[in-house]
Formats: C-alpha cells, sequence, structure tokens
C-alpha cells in the first residue's frame, strides 16, 4: 500500500466514521441547514428590499389604438378605463404628433414616405403593460377585455410570443429552484462532513506526519507519464476533438528531458538516498516520450 | 553536514543559537550537550528543516537546507531518524502503529512496515510480543522512549537527530541504546544526541571513545 492509495483508504474510514455516527452527523447537518437557510432568508430579504428590476421581455405589452378623430374622444377617460382592467399594471399616451415626430427622426424613412404618412395621420394609442410574470391567458383574457372598451379601435398583441417567454420563465424557475436545492443539500451536506471530520483531526497527528516528512506523493513522481495523456485522450467523446488531440504534438509541451537529466546526474539519489533508484527506473518506463 | 555562522532568534527574546559552526562527517556520533535551554533542541530542529535558520547557512551533502522547498525538505525528513522530544507518540495508537507509522509515511507496504516496525522494536529491547499491540498510554516513560527511538531508526536512516535521547531510561536500557547507536554510526549513519549535561546519573564513560562531543551554553559553542 502506497502513500497514495492509505490516504484513500484513509479518506475511506474517516466517511465510514463518520456515517457510521448518525446522530452527531444528523446534528452538524442540521445546524449547518439552520445556519444556510438563515444567510438564504438574509439575502432574499436583501434582494426584496431594493427596487425589482424586471426585464422588459418578462413585462408583457399591447398597443391599444384608440378610435376616431382628434378631439372627439375623451383620452384622460380611455386611459382611466383602460386601467380598470384586471392585470394592467400601466398604461402610456402615445399622441399622433408624438408618433409622427419620432418617426421623422428615423434616419432610414425617406421624406417621401414621411409626406405621405402626414395626409393620413396616425391614431393616438396607448402603450398597456400588463402584470409582469402574469399566465398568458390571463393576459389573453384582458386583450379581450381591452378591445370591449369603448373608443377603443383595435388593441394589437402577439399571444405567441408572450407564451414561449412564459413558459420559458416557468422552466427556468422551476429548474433554478431544483439546481438551488440540489446546491444546498450538497453544500449543507459536504460542510457538515467537512466539520465531522474537522473535529477528528489530531493536531498531534498532523505534527507527528510532518515531523516524519508526509506530504503528497508528487515530488517523487515528476515525470509526465505517457499515460496520463492517453487518459486525458480516452475520456473525450467528441470524435473530432479526439482526432485534434491525437494528432497534436505534445513533445512540444510536454519535456522530461530535464527531469532524465537530473536522474542521470543523479539529483534524486542525493537529495532522497540511493533507494529511490529502482523507484526512478520503474517511473522512467512509464514517462512519456 | 556543515554549519556556517548559524543563528535563530525568536521575536524579541535573546538568541536561541548564535554563530555556529559545525561540520558533521558521515557516520560521525555526535553528543550535543547542554543545560536546559542551550540550545540543543533548536539546534536539533534546524537539522531537521523543521524550522529555518534567522542567519548563516546549513548545508546537507552539499545541500543549502534553508533554498530547499518544504517539500523537498520533508523528502529530505523521510532520509532522517528524529527523536523529538517527549516521543511525540499517538497515544491510542498501539506501539507497533506507531513505529509502523514511519515506514508507511516513507510509502512501504503495511505488512513490511509491520515487519520493520517488530525488528526495531527488539532492537531496542522492547518485547514485541508483551507490548506490541498495547496503546502507548499504558506505557511507562522508559518503555515510550524506547518506542519513539524505534520510530527513529525503523526507516533505516543516513542520519539520526535524537534529542534528549536517555531520559527516562534506566542504566541497562540506556546501555543498550547507546550500542545500537554506536553499531548504526559504526555503518555509517550520522547520529546526533542531544543529552541534558544537568543529568550525570549515565556518565560519559558508557559512550563509545570515538564519540565527539559539541558543549552548548546560551545557544553558543562552549569549549
Amino acid at each position: 500500500m502506497n502513500y497514495t492509495a492509505s490516504r484513500a483508504l484513509a479518506l475511506g474510514e474517516a466517511l465510514r466514521r463518520t456515517l457510521g455516527r448518525p446522530v452527531e452527523f444528523v446534528l452538524v447537518a442540521g445546524a449547518t441547514a439552520v445556519l444556510l437557510g438563515a444567510g438564504a432568508l438574509a439575502a432574499l430579504a436583501l434582494w426584496r428590499a431594493g427596487p425589482l428590476d424586471v426585464p422588459s421581455a418578462a413585462r408583457p405589452q399591447a398597443l391599444v389604438l384608440a378610435g376616431g378623430a382628434q378631439g372627439e374622444i375623451d383620452l384622460g377617460a380611455l386611459q382611466t378605463a383602460l386601467r380598470r382592467v384586471a392585470t394592467v399594471a400601466s398604461s402610456e399616451f402615445v399622441g399622433r404628433d408624438a408618433a409622427l415626430s419620432q418617426l421623422a427622426q428615423r434616419k432610414n424613412l425617406s421624406s417621401l414616405g414621411l409626406a405621405e404618412l402626414r395626409p393620413n395621420p396616425l391614431p393616438d394609442a396607448f402603450v398597456v403593460g400588463f402584470t409582469a410574470g402574469a399566465a398568458p391567458e390571463a393576459i389573453e383574457a384582458a386583450v379581450a377585455e381591452l378591445r370591449k372598451v369603448k373608443n377603443v379601435e383595435s388593441v394589437e398583441y402577439q399571444p405567441e410570443l408572450y407564451r414561449r417567454i412564459w413558459l420559458l420563465g416557468q422552466l427556468g424557475s422551476r429548474l433554478g429552484v431544483l439546481l438551488a436545492a440540489a446546491l444546498a443539500a450538497a453544500l449543507v451536506i459536504g460542510v457538515a462532513l467537512t466539520a465531522t471530520l474537522w473535529g477528528r483531526v489530531d493536531p498531534e497527528e498532523i505534527r507527528l506526519l510532518d515531523l516524519l516528512g508526509a506530504e503528497p506523493a508528487i515530488v517523487r513522481r515528476p515525470y509526465v507519464y505517457a499515460g496520463a495523456i492517453k487518459a486525458v485522450i480516452d475520456e473525450q467523446t467528441d470524435p473530432q476533438l479526439i482526432a485534434v488531440m491525437k494528432g497534436y504534438d505534445y513533445r512540444k509541451v510536454v519535456d522530461n528531458g530535464y527531469v532524465e537529466r537530473l536522474v542521470k546526474e543523479g539529483f534524486f539519489e542525493k537529495l532522497f538516498g540511493s533507494s529511490v533508484k529502482a523507484e526512478e527506473e520503474r517511473k522512467a518506463k512509464l514517462a512519456f516520450r | 553536514m556543515h554549519l556556517e555562522r548559524v543563528e535563530k532568534r525568536y521575536g524579541e527574546f535573546r538568541p536561541a543559537l548564535v554563530g555556529l559552526d559545525l561540520s558533521v562527517a558521515r557516520g560521525e556520533l555526535l553528543l550535543v550537550q547542554g543545560a536546559a535551554a542551550s540550545g540543543k533542541s533548536v539546534l536539533l530542529r534546524l537539522l531537521a528543516g523543521l524550522e529555518t535558520p534567522s542567519g548563516g547557512v546549513i548545508r546537507i551533502a552539499g545541500e543549502n537546507l534553508a533554498g530547499m522547498r518544504p517539500r523537498a525538505r520533508a523528502h529530505l525528513r523521510r532520509s532522517m531518524g528524529i527523536l523529538p522530544p517527549g516521543g511525540c507518540l499517538l497515544e491510542r495508537k498501539s506501539v507497533l502503529e506507531n513505529v509502523a507509522l514511519a515506514p508507511w509515511v516513507a510509502g512501504a507496504a503495511l505488512e513490511e512496515g509491520m515487519r520493520r516496525a517488530r525488528a526495531a522494536l527488539d532492537l531496542v529491547g522492547l518485547d514485541v510480543a508483551r507490548y506490541g499491540t498495547a496503546p502507548c498510554a499504558h506505557l511507562t516513560s522508559g518503555q515510550r522512549q524506547c518506542v519513539a527511538l524505534a520510530r527513529a531508526l525503523v526507516n533505516r536512516p543516513a542520519l539520526l537527530l535524537l534529542d534528549d535521547v536517555l531520559s527516562a531510561l534506566d542504566e541497562t536500557s540506556a546501555a543498550r541504546i547507546i550500542g545500537v547507536l554506536d553499531q548504526f554510526s559504526a555503518a555509517g549513519v550520522t547520529v546526533i544526541a542531544a543529552l541534558r549535561s544537568a543529568a550525570p546519573s549515565l556518565p560519559m564513560a558508557m559512550w563509545p571513545a570515538r564519540a565527539r562531543a559539541l558543549r552548548l551554553a546560551d545557544g553558543r559553542s562552549v569549549a
């Protein structure tokens, strides 16, 4: 059993012992969950305290065109009537003059086209905003109700677009909740395990291991192994990527020559003693060339 | 091993070691003597690479110890046998487990480590059949010292750094340990053993004549 294998066994043993004490484990996990929950609630409260910035795509809107000539309808009364409809959150008046001046500012609209529009004036309109996140059915019902309001000539609304956005939002929201739950569970288990294991670390043992020269075994394996590179390629599933990786000349980035020179000069034998000779020979056979 | 003008200071306190020059050849048996707080343990800790000197240079096999990376120093310690003051044993672990820990850290197989541990315990005169599975907490201070010494010897080190090596040992056990250290030294292992000069119950005559003495007082080498 080498040091690395022993460490893996030691970790397995620690996990086995941890799970072998369910009461202690549950207590630590519970305490961790309470702490995390409190943190999450505090974060939520802070988030709710600030103004909600709903993305425009999640705010469904409709364009309500008023009927009749200018001056014939009471635009104020119409706006009030529009706001009374359920799920309508806002209504913004867009007068024909304002619309025309906006059109005039568009550079790609030719002066001829604008001249044609003038004798055929635009209608007064309202941009009606619905409650963010409202169900598509509720908004479509509200649109139907808007169409019935007096002096409303037509209502422009794209139900399919909002249905898709809403569906995506719902999916994202549910996936987010699931992901958050999984992350929280992993965090709780991870912190609980760490806390439990931490409580069992014997400082005297750590001091002794340091005294005996224990440390990761990587230092005595300075060669880059051919097997390591092959394993990375074998893990790929994309045939195109595999072809690229197999075609790459790894000698450009992997050079065991320096290590070989140190071995030849007896650097490691001088440092660690003659007992490393067999280890060097074994590892040299596995090195990338 | 060469030490040139080695100093060690801890904060504002008086220096633990001052301007120490020392050369120790392979296979030499060096006895570092001095009263408490004379710098013996500090010297051994510096040689083990557990601390770095505040000044001066320590070279082991031509390598400057201070210039080595911590991982390389850890590897170097694997070729040393270190007996820290008090033994530094794992109280709840058995005698065999304590001794076998050193070969295990050095990468030996578990069975090989146990085999070596039994041999090392035999060498220091502890009855493996009787005490091998006993927790170290149940041992007398003399037996604990033997276990710690066995752990220092078990990896067949090139350098032995032994702090207060004969503490808690009776004359018979001490004579046995001195004999073992003499054997190791004769086989080419460099042995540096710290002894308290305030413990005159074990006379210097017990040590082989070729042993060299280094006397420290207030962190300085004295004649």
